[in-house]
């Protein structure tokens, strides 16, 4: 597999790998408006707005990914079935956990929502993506007490070698930033900028903030506004 | 097509230890002799006041040594994995499925208003396990909802097939919460009267609690280290419906997908299959598309259908342990449990689905979960041979 596209969302701003970009999120509206009308999303994403805020961080971020994978943004409307989703984090839904239940309690325990409810579960963000662009592969998190990258990549590796058309969006996240990487099946043709799995794994596998993998990939982070 | 199986490597994966704690009590065999006896085991909750929910009513274990200041899952899984203390090697790679981990510290933390809520963190209880057990390398943490267990599994399968790993300890565990009672309470989702799995006029689900444990292993090291060979597994499938935040899609496409990856990795024909444990909820929409998707795949071959959640409750991320460690006890006994809960079959499990326990002679049995967010998983196991 190579890594055909790295798309991040942090405190800081959003961009990513190869079209170098980067947009403050205050409104997500104008990112989101501009990856809709790229075709980037499987249908009109107006459900985004439901999006919890970790949802909204991981769909924007996997948006970039793909839209840094695909020359044409819409092309792997084709390929969406074929592609599964792996996060991994050290806290998974510790702040989702949280807010669902102080309101419940706030309710003086008669009440809870749902719709708090439902993204208690460290995986709700991937479900979110997976609806918004039609992903139907594996979907699994993974945590550990001390994250690193290359876990994420063993078990893309594994999973890959069971299927030769197999993409995966792996993501990476901490409290404030998610970072997303596309893997797609090795093709004939590699696109200045791609990673092979091997190389990324040299380069971060050893590592788990969002900072340390951003520096090791020298991903620009400078802001600018366009 | 994506396959699951020993296929990569030739490497073949068995269950070299197994044990579960479920609210029939410590240890499978009493899980096993409870669905036997058609009772269930579900029982008032006392540990939290559920006056306010659509239920009062789970799948509790009612003997359990809780620690002041501990948690459910600890309770459950100190004694358990105390006793199989001698099966695990220091080596082996834990696995820990789990929805919630320890919820019980950030439950206290938001009513106190306090700190601790980090103590609930999963990859904290997965520090605990590796403590407790001594072993030396680092694990992760899996979940996917309610197929956590199977997706770990399957996981932990692909470890060994793969020659990565020779030796995993998969750890599932969930427990009966305030946290997820008034949740799934919230979504209208509980049966007041006991979940009723594939019955006509099924309302909705009854919360369990469980633990268990499987240890994977590559065959050739658990044959020389003269292990006893509880069953192997000879296939997975992992998919996502990319349909609806809880609700599955409509017409089982994606568990069809996973179940067809898992014969494919196996390499068995679907007339090898001698049973299937399903997810079999309660819930008017899980159950509906598991027998859309049973059908899609065998046809009419109406392969003997169970679940066991009407007896324990959902055991969420221990759901699917539970049910691959009951899954071999049926081939090992050659023969699938009655479906505790139900009076009325509906009409599309009818031949499938049965009240009353029922021969099922074969080698492989399927046992398939789903969860929030449309996941996924269908594992086949096959006979243990010692």
């Amino acid at each position: 597999m190579i890594v055909s596209g790295i798309g991040w969302f942090s405190e800081s701003g959003c961009g990513s790998q190869r079209l170098g970009y980067q947009k403050e999120f205050k409104d997500t509206k104008v990112l989101y408006r501009l990856l809709e009308d790229e075709g980037i999303f499987n249908a009109s994403l107006d459900k985004a707005r439901w999006f919890s805020t970790g949802s909204r961080r991981y769909c924007f971020a996997a948006a970039l990914a793909l839209r840094d994978s695909f020359e044409d943004p819409g092309a792997f409307r084709s390929s969406a079935a074929d592609t599964g989703m792996l996060s991994l984090s050290r806290d998974g839904s510790l702040k989702a956990n949280l807010d669902y239940f102080r309101d419940y309690l706030q309710s003086g325990r008669k009440s809870a929502r749902g719709n708090l409810f439902i993204h208690t579960l460290p995986t709700s963000p991937l479900a979110d993506i997976s609806m918004a662009f039609g992903f139907k592969g594996p979907l699994f998190h993974l945590a550990s007490a001390e994250p690193q990258l290359g876990l994420l990549l063993d078990r893309s590796e594994a999973l890959s070698r069971r299927s030769k058309e197999l993409n995966l969006l792996c993501c990476i996240s901490d409290e404030s930033s998610v970072l997303c990487f596309f893997l797609t099946p090795q093709g004939p043709d590699r696109r200045p900028g791609d990673l092979s799995l091997s190389e990324l794994r040299k380069h971060a596998g050893h590592l788990g903030s969002f900072r340390e993998i951003a520096d090791a990939l020298k991903l620009r982070l400078e802001t600018f506004s366009c | 097509m994506a396959r699951g199986g020993v296929s990569v490597s030739g490497r073949k994966v068995v269950i070299a230890a197994a044990d579960a704690a479920t609210s029939y009590g410590w240890g499978m065999e009493a899980c096993w002799q409870g669905l036997l006896s058609r009772r269930s085991a579900i029982s008032p909750v006392r540990h939290f006041d559920t006056s306010a929910f659509q239920s009062k009513d789970a799948g509790i274990i009612t003997e359990l040594p809780l620690q002041p200041g501990g948690s459910r899952v600890m309770a459950m899984l100190t004694p358990l994995l105390g006793k199989a203390a001698a099966a695990v090697p220091p080596d082996a790679v834990c696995l820990l499925a789990t929805t919630i981990g320890e919820i019980e510290y950030l439950e206290r933390s938001a009513a106190d208003g306090g700190s601790g809520a980090e103590e609930s963190c999963p990859s904290r209880l997965l520090l605990k396990i590796l403590a407790m057990k001594g072993l030396q390398k680092p694990g992760a943490v899996v979940s996917s909802a309610c197929a956590s267990a199977g997706v770990a599994i399957a996981e932990g399968a692909m470890m060994i097939a793969d020659g990565e790993e020779d030796c995993v300890l998969v750890v599932a565990c969930d427990g009966v919460s305030e946290f997820i009672y008034s949740g799934f309470s919230s979504l209208l989702a509980l049966d007041s009267g006991g979940a009723r799995p594939f019955d006509r006029n099924r309302g909705g689900l009854s919360v369990g609690e469980a633990a268990g444990y499987l240890l994977l292993m590559n065959e050739e090291r658990a044959l020389q280290e003269g292990r006893k060979i509880f069953g192997e597994i000879s296939g997975w499938g992992l998919s996502n419906d990319a349909h609806h935040m809880t609700g599955p899609s409509l017409n089982g496409e994606g568990l069809a997908k996973a179940i067809n990856q898992a014969l494919a990795g196996a390499c068995i024909e679907k007339k090898e299959v001698a049973s299937i444990s399903a997810h079999g909820t309660g819930t008017l929409y899980n159950d509906a598309m598991e027998m859309k998707a049973f059908k899609a795949v065998f046809g009419t071959a109406r392969v003997p259908t169970y679940s066991i959640k009407g007896a324990i409750g959902h055991t969420m991320a221990a759901a699917g342990l539970v049910e691959a460690i009951i899954a071999l006890k049926s081939l090992q006994e050659q023969k699938i449990p009655p479906t505790v809960g139900p009076r009325d079959i509906d009409e599309e499990a009818q031949g499938w689905v049965s009240m009353e326990s029922a021969a099922a002679p074969g080698n492989y049995a399927l046992s398939t979960n789903s969860g929030f967010g449309g996941v996924n998983s269908a594992l086949l196991l096959k006979r243990g041979h010692s």
